[in-house]
């Protein structure tokens, strides 16, 4: 009877203490927990080394470690409650658990069943392994490339689509392994926390993964919805912040033999930058919301209001109007692709006026060597030359010199060389053709009249020029092409990023004949007024 | 070249020149699509109606200027791998998508051909027709050469292939000596058709003066 009234009393004082603790709790989860003494957290239970059972049958792993962590800033002990990937949703809002820790993905649709929380705790993506020897420098260059998928995993079926993917599907890590190392693969794409994992292993060791991560999500607690912004919700959210700024999960990352992942670190380096004054630059405000430059890129994706644009009205997803990175990396390509049209346009026509001056001038057996040397330029496909000096001749110079070709000029002088090629052959039969009307006149006279015969071809060639920079995107030049290619791989928008790639196109292919057809009939006035002004000296 | 290097690239040319047969397949398959479409986009653009006249000149127009790279990323993105009609599962193989884009070029070039011919041939211009052909086959080298970019997509042509031969050797210099090798066929096959076209033309020009 003293005892139970004893314990009752402690109970009650317990209740009590607690209501002073939180005397301000709008949240129910929260005096519930306090009064059951326990936070139930649903984890996973096959997801080693994040959540799964030890030999002796207890869920261990990295996020069973944050649970923990939960349930001691509550001052409560821990519950497990092994969940699934289709059930702990609608057990987080049934009220059997009371949060989830269960590698679950930041997404739109999940964000409206449940009460995701800010920052995001973890990033999981996909990334490739390949051989040590492969020339493999960016995703763009696995276009239509055959490669080894593991059966069943979530993002096959987007990489296949969004790659063009010849895909070969094994099962599991020793078929991919020999799959590969029979060269029936470039590359295996695989979960990236999976493979960093299995790097770490001997026999992997002719391996590598070196490309960054793609299609990332980030992972997320979450707590019913009705108490996202509550108490309960904030104390949840507090603690993520904590771990990241504390390097808690950089620590756990090595206690379980992960391997530090880049966005761990990203985030510890994030919520741990000061200003001038010294005080966090992110860090919660008035209205205990988040400053949204400190979330991670793919979480601020999917917040709705900053989706919330004219275009998302009409259906469309542009993720350069609601994402600066995206619009940053989109610019920078279009940019990139002006450039290149540019400087290869001009690269193609000084090629094409001294070759075409020197295919004239030259005795006729050497014209016919240069000639014949010309028409290689001509006559081989711009992709394989390409491939050719950036990869073939490239890698033999990294491998015996240690040179580095840089994929831009690469790509410049290729194109000058296709389209000059051209150019100089009309050129040269230009003025080959002027000369049976002036006899007597040197080559020099000739050119103006032979240049003005042959624009309507270097002009062709000059657009050929603009149509073909796209090509560039295969040897890893971050042009307009691998910038969409980017966008779609991150964001899925194919449709739209691919309709804008090819009405930029072909706007870009039309103003450049409009100037061409401008410069030409400048080229053309200015003649006449020097002809004109060269009369007037005269008489 | 190393002989290992020579052996190799000898075991490899029968699957190259299958996949070099599908690059000339899927350039003939656009050539004589695009060639059928520009014909009748042509036989709008000088037809009684204003309106057809106007639409098929903005429809040449536009296919003439649409790079074909890009079209077949598009294409290759937006049509599905496999669609169901009727019950039954269609497959859409990656060599006709690339034959679609290469198409659209070919209807731009081949309507203007077309309107040229029709004017010349009204003023008995005798040498218009022959030299319709001759166009038209340089137009193929063109397309031949642009074939080369199917790859990209997951079609199995000769640069595709080489792909393959390279990640199962993963040898540097074998990659520079396979590219060259490829890119000798392309070379072989236009200087062919080129020498062919000069002999035909020169012919022509004899015989119509």
């Amino acid at each position: 009877m003293i005892i139970r009234s004893l314990s009752f009393l402690l109970c009650f004082s317990s209740l009590f203490l607690n209501a002073i603790a939180f005397a301000n709790s709008d949240s129910p989860r929260l005096d519930l927990i306090k009064s059951r003494g326990a936070v139930i957290v649903g984890v996973k239970n096959d997801y080693p080394p994040w959540a799964y059972y030890d030999e002796s049958g207890n869920i261990v792993g990295l996020e069973v470690d944050l649970a923990q962590d939960i349930a001691d800033r509550l001052g409560v002990s821990l519950r497990l409650q092994a969940v699934t990937s289709s059930n702990r949703i609608s057990q987080l809002e049934q009220g059997s658990i009371d949060i989830i820790i269960a590698t679950m993905g930041d997404t739109v649709k999940r964000r409206q069943q449940t009460g995701i929380i800010d920052p995001s705790y973890y990033s999981s993506g996909a990334t490739i392994l390949i051989h040590k020897d492969s020339p493999l420098k960016s995703w763009a260059e696995l276009y239509g490339r055959s490669v080894c998928l593991t059966k069943n995993t979530y993002f096959n079926r987007n990489l296949i689509e969004r790659f063009l993917l010849k895909p070969q599907e094994y099962e599991g890590t020793l078929d991919n392994m020999a799959a590969l190392q029979f060269g029936k693969c470039t590359g295996w794409i695989y979960d990236d926390t999976a493979l960093t994992r299995l790097l770490q292993e001997p026999r992997w060791k002719k391996f590598t993964a070196p490309l960054d991560s793609i299609m990332l999500i980030p992972w997320t607690l979450a707590v019913q919805k009705s108490e996202k912004h509550s108490a309960f919700g904030l104390l949840v959210s507090n603690a993520v912040i904590d771990w990241h700024r504390t390097g808690k999960i950089l620590a756990l990352e090595e206690k379980w033999k992960i391997g530090e992942s880049k966005f761990i670190q990203d985030q510890n380096s994030r919520w741990n930058t000061k200003d001038e004054q010294g005080d966090f630059v992110c860090q919660r405000l008035a209205d205990n919301s988040l400053p949204v430059s400190c979330l991670s890129k793919k979480s601020i994706g999917a917040v709705s209001e900053i989706k919330n644009n004219i275009l998302s009205q009409w259906g469309i997803d542009f993720p350069p109007a609601y994402d600066d990175y995206s619009l940053q990396t989109l610019l920078s390509g279009i940019s990139i692709t002006l450039l290149l049209s540019v400087v290869s346009i001009i690269g193609s026509l000084l090629f094409g006026i001294l070759a075409g001056i020197g295919l004239y001038k030259l005795p006729t057996p050497l014209a016919w060597v240069a000639s014949r040397i010309n028409d290689v330029f001509r006559m081989t496909p711009p992709l394989l030359n390409l491939y050719i000096v950036f990869f073939g001749l490239g890698g033999l110079a990294s491998l015996h010199y240690g040179i580095q070709f840089n994929a831009i000029v690469v790509a410049t002088v290729v194109f000058s060389l296709y389209a000059g090629a051209s150019n100089s052959a009309l050129l040269c039969q230009a003025l080959h053709a002027a000369k049976k009307y002036h006899p007597d006149d040197s080559a020099r006279q000739l050119f103006p009249s032979a240049f003005q015969h042959a624009y309507e071809g270097i002009n062709a060639n000059a657009v050929n020029i603009v149509k073909a920079v796209g090509l560039a995107s295969m040897i890893a030049v971050p042009e307009l092409i691998s910038s969409s290619n980017k966008i779609i791989a991150e964001y899925g928008s194919k449709l739209e990023m691919m309709t804008f790639l090819l009405v930029f196109y072909f706007i870009i292919v039309y103003a450049f004949i409009f100037l061409l057809n401008r410069l030409q009939r400048w080229v053309g006035t200015n003649k006449e007024d020097s002809k004109e002004s060269a009369e007037e000296m005269a008489s | 070249m190393s002989t290992t290097i020579y052996t190799e690239i000898v075991s490899w040319t029968p699957a190259l020149l299958n996949g070099f047969g599908l690059n000339i397949a899927i350039s003939l398959v656009a050539m004589i699509c695009g060639t059928l479409i520009g014909w009748l986009l042509a036989s709008g653009r000088h037809g009684s109606s204003r309106s057809i006249g106007m639409s098929c000149n903005l429809a040449t127009g536009l296919f003439r200027n649409i790079p074909s790279f890009v079209l077949m990323f598009y294409i290759a993105f937006i049509i599905p791998i496999e669609f169901e009609w009727q019950g039954q599962l269609i497959q859409f193989p990656a060599w006709i998508k690339a034959s679609i884009a290469l198409a659209v070029p070919v209807i731009g070039f081949t309507s203007d051909q077309f309107l040229y011919l029709r004017s010349s041939l009204k003023q008995n211009n005798t040498v218009a027709l022959p030299m319709f052909f001759v166009a038209w086959t340089q137009y193929f080298v063109i397309i031949l050469m642009a074939s080369s970019t199917a790859s990209v997509i997951g079609v199995h042509e000769i640069v595709g292939r080489a792909n393959t031969a390279i990640e199962v050797l993963r040898d540097p210099e074998f990659m520079l000596w396979i590219y060259l090798y490829v890119a000798a066929w392309f070379l072989l096959a236009a200087m062919t058709i080129n020498v062919i076209l000069k002999v035909i033309s020169h012919r022509i020009h004899q015989r119509y003066g």
